[in-house]
């Protein structure tokens, strides 16, 4: 045979290249011919693939039946058909070209790794979409239980209510300027104008700053007294708003704490206005309202609390010390010893402290409301989490940022937030420590504060957007607690600086002179000179020419012999970590904002920007 | 006595090659001789010997050629390749060492027979 001939052969063998033309070529029939053709109809290969083997087996069975052998005992010896077929076609397809059988095993990877997509991704949708959270406490009913055995004519709150609307005009755009309004300044009349025609109100916010408690119920409406005093002040109509039975704790308005600082501002104003009418009296009823605001402010367990009472506390301190620099006769030695007692008492201390252990309470209702619980601690992040932390974090899932709430949303990355955020277990543990370390830092003083182990914890879990992932509800309710700590220190060096200027009033009073050094004025006086917070030593104290100057070394912890920064607030300045504030001192802007004394008394104004 | 599956997968290959290496030849001369010149002991069926022939194929061992004319009707001869003929030396040389252990062990040859041989 040619090769041309032999390549014809190959392509289309016999007389007919199809199964059964090759069958017919060979002249089989019967159960014999049935077998071929069911062994190749088996095989499921090409149809070329299928005549070649028809012809191959065909041409076998017709030898043996020209050998002398019966078409039973052919049929017998073949052997099992359906594993002959299932093995034909697993061989043959191995002789198929390399770039066929390349593409083959891909597509079959491809579906494989497909099937398994789908299957988990159905698997693990399926357990998400089921997963529901189990909401057992309700906070805010816990929190707000703290006033069910108070009579309510005690409360503080329905006496501030009442006093809303007469800060809440915005025609009263001068007010903003408050508390820095001067004798002499544009608007200083004005200011007096308003304080005297709002002698009686001003009087009720001192009534209801005096009472023990404040008697604000959280919520997430409106106090609707509250609200409809807001809005007959601002000529709008009042809408009524039912509150949630159980609200989240996210949602709880705290709408007060914004009046709180108002009302701070208007009597640390009417208090300079006091002093230049010569009024001590008034002066003093306003530096012990803000003392009884500052309280109600820290009533509510929350940080964001602590940190308007803290203000509040400095403002208080930080205007004394201003007023005993530009008023200081119009104090009685009564009063001052008075002022004194407040400000060294427990209230005025529990003013300057952030209780992050509070946090926990924002924390345990979040994972009430966004976790499974399995009884032992454990669960995991169900479809009502998942819109949680889109709603209160742009969830990114593999760059995907997830802050629709839709349907969509949560089918196609739900589970995914599933599996990448931490279970329930995990997620408390981690949370735990972080409080932890919190309070741990919490209770060192400023000089002493060692952030590494809280930083190093919050590198732990924010090291790659994967573990921030993971841990994203710890992650969200981070704060930023060394930075926190340390204004509450600066708070509190502001107020020891201001018991230390008032014993130097009265040292000067009994003495006729400021005293050579801060010692003498202990124990009568003072009961202890009090530490500078940036390095622990005494506050800073030199007596030029008769006369005093108190001052801290400030944030970077060099004695500038009483220098205040070059630009920049007139106050302590930012603090910040050491290594940020080495960064911040490197430039020329940072240092001249930065590289100074805190000059605490005489007070100063805003130096030169 | 035919062999168990894994003994016939081992030895089949190697013995549709040796009989290959002296000649071309067709499926059912390969399936006739196997039965005969091993007295039925490598007798295997057209489901075995085809998929093993296409097997051996797709590794190059062996090669396939349609004759017509020949014989009465057209006949695809198998052929050993140079792979092949490579193939069955070291499969023979293996087979060899086989059979020497084997024989050391008792397993054949003259010591097996009081074990069932």
């Amino acid at each position: 045979m040619t090769g041309k001939a032999a390549q014809v052969a190959e392509r289309a063998p016999g007389v007919d290249a199809t199964v059964e033309g090759q069958i017919a070529a060979f002249g089989l029939s019967g159960p014999i011919a049935e077998l071929t053709r069911g062994v190749v109809r088996r095989t499921r290969l090409w149809r070329r693939e299928r005549a070649d083997l028809a012809r191959e087996l065909a041409s076998h069975f017709a030898e043996g039946l020209a050998a002398g052998r019966s078409e039973r005992e052919m049929i017998e010896s073949f052997g099992d058909a359906s594993a002959a077929a299932r093995l034909i076609r697993r061989a043959v397809k191995r002789r198929r070209p390399a770039p066929w059988r390349a593409l083959a095993l891909t597509a079959k990877a491809t579906g494989i790794a497909i099937l398994c997509f789908v299957g988990v991704f159905v698997v693990l949708t399926a357990r998400f979409m089921m997963g529901s959270p189990t909401v057992t406490r309700n906070y805010t009913a816990e929190l707000n239980a703290r006033y069910a055995d108070v009579p309510p004519e005690t409360l503080a709150w329905p006496l501030y209510v009442r006093a809303i609307p007469a800060f809440t005009r915005e025609s009263d755009v001068f007010r903003s300027e408050w508390p820095l309004v001067r004798s002499g300044d544009d608007v200083w009349q004005t200011s007096v104008e308003w304080l005297r025609a709002n002698a009686d109100v001003l009087a009720m916010v001192r009534e209801a700053a005096s009472r023990p408690t404040l008697g604000c119920n959280l919520s997430n409406a409106y106090d609707p007294d509250y609200a409809a005093a807001k809005a007959a002040a601002m000529g709008e109509d009042f809408e009524f708003q039912p509150p949630q039975e159980n609200p989240m704790m996210l949602n709880v308005l705290l709408p007060h704490l914004g009046d709180f600082r108002n009302f701070g501002r208007t009597l640390v104003q009417d208090a300079i206005v006091a002093a230049h009418e010569g009024d001590g009296e008034r002066v003093v009823a306003n530096m012990v309202a803000l003392s009884g605001i500052a309280s109600h402010a820290a009533e509510t367990p929350l940080l964001i609390s602590s940190l308007v009472a803290a203000a509040i506390t400095s403002m208080q301190s930080e205007f004394l010390r201003r007023l005993l620099t530009d008023y200081p006769r119009v104090f009685s030695d009564s009063d001052l010893r008075d002022l004194a007692h407040l400000l060294g008492s427990a209230q005025v201390e529990a003013t300057m402290r952030a209780d992050f252990e509070t946090e926990r309470i924002y924390f345990d209702d979040f994972m009430q409301r966004a976790y499974t619980d399995n009884g032992r601690g454990g669960g995991r992040l169900t479809p009502e989490g998942f819109r949680l932390l889109s709603t209160v974090e742009s969830v990114s899932v593999g760059g995907f940022a997830v802050t629709d709430e839709s349907l969509i949303a949560e089918t196609a990355l739900g589970w995914l937030a599933m599996v990448a955020v931490a279970d329930r277990r995990t997620t408390l543990v981690m949370h735990d420590r972080l409080m932890g370390e919190a309070h741990a830092l919490t209770t060192q003083p400023l000089w002493r504060m060692d952030t590494s182990r809280f930083d190093a914890l919050v590198e732990n879990f924010t090291s790659t957007p994967l573990r921030t992932a993971r841990f994203l509800p710890v992650v969200w309710v981070t704060p930023a607690v060394p930075r926190l700590h340390a204004s509450m220190e600066i708070v509190r060096s502001s107020r020891d600086a201001t018991l230390v200027v008032i014993a130097l009033e009265l040292h000067r009073r009994r003495h006729g002179a400021y005293p050579a050094s801060l010692d003498e004025l202990v124990p009568v006086f003072l009961p202890a000179v009090p530490p500078d917070r940036f390095d622990g030593n005494p506050l800073r104290y030199i007596l030029r020419d008769g006369q005093p100057l108190l001052y801290s070394i400030g944030v970077d912890g060099i004695d500038d012999g009483g220098v205040p920064p070059r630009k920049g607030p007139r106050g302590v300045g930012q603090w910040s970590p050491p290594a940020a504030l080495e960064r911040s001192l490197a430039t020329q802007l940072g240092r001249d904002r930065q590289s100074g004394d805190w000059v605490l008394w005489p007070t100063i104004d805003r130096v030169e920007e | 006595m035919r062999l168990e599956r894994e003994l016939m997968r081992g030895a089949g290959p190697v013995a549709v090659l040796r009989l290959l290496f002296v000649r071309p030849m067709y499926g059912y001369e390969l399936v006739d001789t196997l039965a005969r010149r091993t007295e039925g002991v490598l007798a295997m069926g057209q489901s075995t010997l085809y998929p093993l022939l296409y097997n051996l194929e797709a590794k190059g061992l062996i090669q396939a050629e349609w004759r017509e004319g020949e014989a009465a009707r057209p006949r695809k001869y198998y052929s050993l390749t140079g792979a092949g003929k490579r193939r069955l030396e070291a499969d023979t040389r293996q087979w060899a060492a086989m059979a020497q252990a084997m024989t050391a062990l008792g397993v054949i040859g003259p010591e097996a027979k009081g074990v069932g041989a």
